[in-house]
């Protein structure tokens, strides 16, 4: 159809209530507007009277005989049917209201009614299909008479996740090794965090060392035993960029870098910003937004490391590694390291939140299991989703 | 200036000869021999056993023959040469110190006028060994300081040209002290960055402990050449050492028992001076081990912070003096804010945002199940294109 500017997928046609006129019942009104339809027809209207009315009344006892098409003066389309078992012939209008009411010249009170009617209750883009029935008469003249009318809307429907059929299937996506990384990291960030707050605040410290600890000893040396640890998942996982055959895990992955990713970028960017949910595009593993913040906190998290170790190289600036790492105290002044390794501790704590809400999110409102493949290291994907980043084994 | 009447150590004569003639019994002569091991020993990677150190020390140190020394005071408070007076812990000490031949210096010196120029001049061309008090100021061709009408800067160079060794004595000469701290109006710069063509050994603090000059000082005596230096060349054997690490409150340090202001009762129990700014931990000098004014004390015995004058830029990167950490202005607020305020901001806003975030998609969730989609025209009611779907919406 050439009226339609948009694939036929996208295009859902409702059908409100009908409305029957004059005692007659909502199954002939409806069995009426189909049989109007013309021969072969492929409007999208059409097909959904067609298939409405199938479900009443079996068509095939209907054999279309003649058919006028719908002209722009008279704005109304007659269809000749002719029943099949008694051969009584009949014509179908339909149209605007008004131009069927016209046609069929009934009384005042029809008349008055049907037109308030059309025009009062048609909302949220409903239109009233009018429908006519014309008997003809054995010399040839024909008696028209006014059925009623059908409540028609068209929409362009945008794929909507909740609304999809929920037909899965299972994608491995995360390898183990990345997973436990991630919640090794997880752990070891909130105990540097929290050795830090406490080694940072005086708040938290008096009422717990009243005589002789090593109180703060100890949270120096979990602060140090975890910022080790830390440091050997990073050279893990730095490793695991150019080691690991999971593509969604090798280097090539941090960054967008097809024009269309940085599309795409910009689109879950809006998405996030303003609240949209119409047509996101799908990636099995990052997508280009995620790619961009995960990369940004990977390398704050690299930053944490390298103030954290600079300024543990303080206790002893002759060791034949350290005194690479003193030069650096030594450049920019141990208080702004240091001031810089506590702001960097704020961003990993302001990240955090986001982070969780957004995969939550993802979870829960697009339905793109990001909880679930950091978990158990797969995702249920959607038949029929087409994907960014290659396609999904469908299996 | 000459040699003293009652028979100094005259040129030629070998330190040992010198002594005996002085009547420095060979015991006191060992006792300090055994001491300024104990210094050099104390970081120095030299090997164990102080005993043969010293007596190695005592070898060299009996053959030594009378230095000339050119004591340079450039752009400087004189406070370095006041802590080098106070070197007399033994009579030893007085002995180096009156018996180099301090041929120039202006602040101890007699002759005046032309008559000091000229024993500059004729000092600068023997061999002597350079001690240089003072930052050279280089902005304005050095108008910022002037002695005998000639620029710091030449001074300078025309001392150094035939000089065995230079030492840069006090934060001034190393790298410029206060005057260097920004803006830096006179362009203060330290001796080793005019003096770049040779190893300039840098003796730092402000004033550095007298007793590290003369021990830096009886280094080249005894051994010939300048003790092993750091990465920004100060003494190893002086500069090693973190002051936090031998600390004599670094028991309450350990146990988190902090001064919070200096009248409280946590500073009268003599704790932990860290949160009230003390740069100990950052801070490389053997104050704490050596000590001041013949060992009678030093800042954080005395109850007051650290001010980390050892470090570089102490005056630009270790203020605020009294606090733990840098605050910094945030700009269009013009409030000073500590880390853990921009922190905490941080965490709220993000928190904060993620919560009118969730409250917008729900909404926005809302608002997409009620919106009114976009309605496309109906060909069974005649309509053709887009611009009469439009007027029929009108009217």
């Amino acid at each position: 159809m050439s009226l339609y500017q948009i694939p036929a997928s996208e295009i859902r046609v409702e059908l409100g209530v009908p409305v029957p006129f004059a005692g007659r019942k909502r199954r002939d009104l409806l069995i009426a507007a189909a049989l109007g339809a013309p021969l072969g027809t492929k409007d999208p209207v059409d097909l959904a009277l067609l298939s409405a009315a199938a479900k009443k009344e079996d068509l095939r006892h209907y054999q279309q005989t003649g058919f006028t098409p719908l002209e722009p003066r008279l704005a109304r389309s007659v269809a000749r049917v002719r029943r099949l078992d008694s051969g009584e012939e009949a014509l179908f209008a339909r149209g605007e209201v008004d131009t069927i009411l016209y046609l069929c010249h009934p009384d005042e009170a029809t008349r008055y009614r049907a037109e308030l009617q059309a025009e009062m209750q048609m909302t949220h883009g409903f239109r009233a299909l009018g429908v006519g029935k014309g008997s003809i008469a054995p010399d040839g003249g024909e008696r028209w008479e006014f059925l009623g009318y059908i409540p028609v809307r068209a929409t362009r429907q945008k794929s909507r996740r909740s609304e999809e059929p929920g037909d899965f299937y299972y994608v491995p996506v995360w390898d183990w090794q990345l997973r436990a990384l991630h919640w090794l990291a997880v752990l070891l960030i909130v105990v540097l965090s929290v050795t830090g707050l406490l080694m940072g605040s005086s708040r938290f410290i008096y009422g717990i060392t009243d005589g002789y600890s090593n109180y703060l000893s100890w949270l120096r040396l979990v602060h140090f035993v975890a910022g080790w640890l830390l440091l050997c998942a990073a050279i893990l996982r730095i490793a695991g960029l150019f080691l690991a055959s999971n593509r969604f895990q090798r280097w090539y992955a941090l960054f967008p870098v097809r024009v269309r990713d940085l599309k795409n970028l910009i689109q879950v960017a809006q998405n996030y910003l303003f609240c949209r949910f119409d047509r996101p595009p799908h990636y099995i593993g990052h997508n280009p937004l995620q790619q961009v913040a995960y990369t940004a906190i990977f390398a704050v998290g690299l930053l944490a490391l390298v103030t954290g170790f600079t300024l543990y190289a303080l206790y002893d600036p002759q060791n034949w590694f350290f005194h690479y790492l003193v030069r650096f105290d030594e450049l920019v002044g141990v208080q702004y390291l240091r001031l810089a390794h506590q702001l960097i501790m704020w961003i990993f704590l302001a990240f955090i939140p986001i982070h969780v809400y957004l995969s939550v999110r993802a979870d829960t409102v697009e339905r793109e299991g990001a909880l679930s493949s950091i978990v158990s290291g797969g995702r249920w994907c959607r038949r029929g989703t087409r994907f960014e980043d290659g396609e999904a084994v469908d299996n | 200036m000459n040699d003293p009447p009652d028979g100094g150590w005259s040129r030629g004569e070998t330190f040992l000869q010198f002594l005996r003639r002085r009547g420095v019994s060979r015991r006191e002569f060992l006792t300090f021999c055994g001491k300024m091991a104990a210094c050099f020993g104390a970081a120095a990677a030299l090997p164990p056993g102080s005993r043969a150190l010293a007596q190695e020390m005592a070898r060299k140190l009996s053959a030594a023959k009378r230095p000339s020394v050119i004591y340079l005071q450039l752009q400087e408070c004189t406070g370095c040469l006041e802590s080098l007076l106070r070197s007399g812990s033994s009579p030893i000490d007085r002995i180096l110190l009156e018996q180099i031949s301090l041929d120039y210096n202006e602040l101890l010196m007699a002759p005046s006028g032309g008559a000091a120029e000229e024993v500059l001049r004729q000092a600068a061309d023997r061999p002597h060994l350079l001690l240089v008090n003072g930052s050279v100021p280089l902005g304005q061709d050095g108008a910022f300081c002037t002695i005998g009408g000639d620029s710091a800067e030449n001074l300078l160079r025309r001392a150094a040209r035939k000089a065995d060794a230079i030492m840069a004595v006090g934060a001034c000469a190393e790298y410029g002290c206060v005057q260097a701290a920004s803006p830096n109006l006179t362009g203060a710069v330290g001796v080793a960055d005019v003096i770049t063509d040779r190893p300039v050994v840098n003796i730092s603090g402000c004033p550095p402990i007298a007793e590290t000059i003369t021990a830096t000082l009886t280094y080249y005596l005894a051994y010939g050449h300048t003790p092993p230096l750091d990465g920004i060349g100060r003494p190893v054997f002086a500069y090693g050492q973190r002051i936090h690490d031998k600390c004599p409150r670094r028991a309450s340090f350990d146990a988190g028992q902090f001064a919070e202001r200096f009248d409280d009762e946590n500073a009268r129990r003599g704790y932990c001076l860290y949160r009230l700014g003390c740069k100990g931990p950052a801070t490389f000098a053997p104050c704490a081990t050596i000590e001041w004014n013949l060992g009678q004390s030093f800042p954080i015995k005395a109850g007051h912070p650290c001010l980390g004058c050892t470090e570089r830029d102490f005056y630009d990167r270790m203020t605020p003096f009294y606090r733990r950490l840098p605050g910094f202005v945030v700009p269009g607020l013009g409030v000073e804010a500590t880390a853990n305020t921009i922190g905490v901001a941080a965490v709220a806003a993000s928190v904060g945002g993620v919560l009118v975030h969730s409250a917008a998609t729900v909404i926005a969730k809302k608002r997409a199940k009620k919106a009114q989609p976009e309605t496309l025209p109906l060909a069974v009611l005649g309509d053709t294109d887009k611009a009469t779907q439009e007027e029929d919406q009108k009217t």
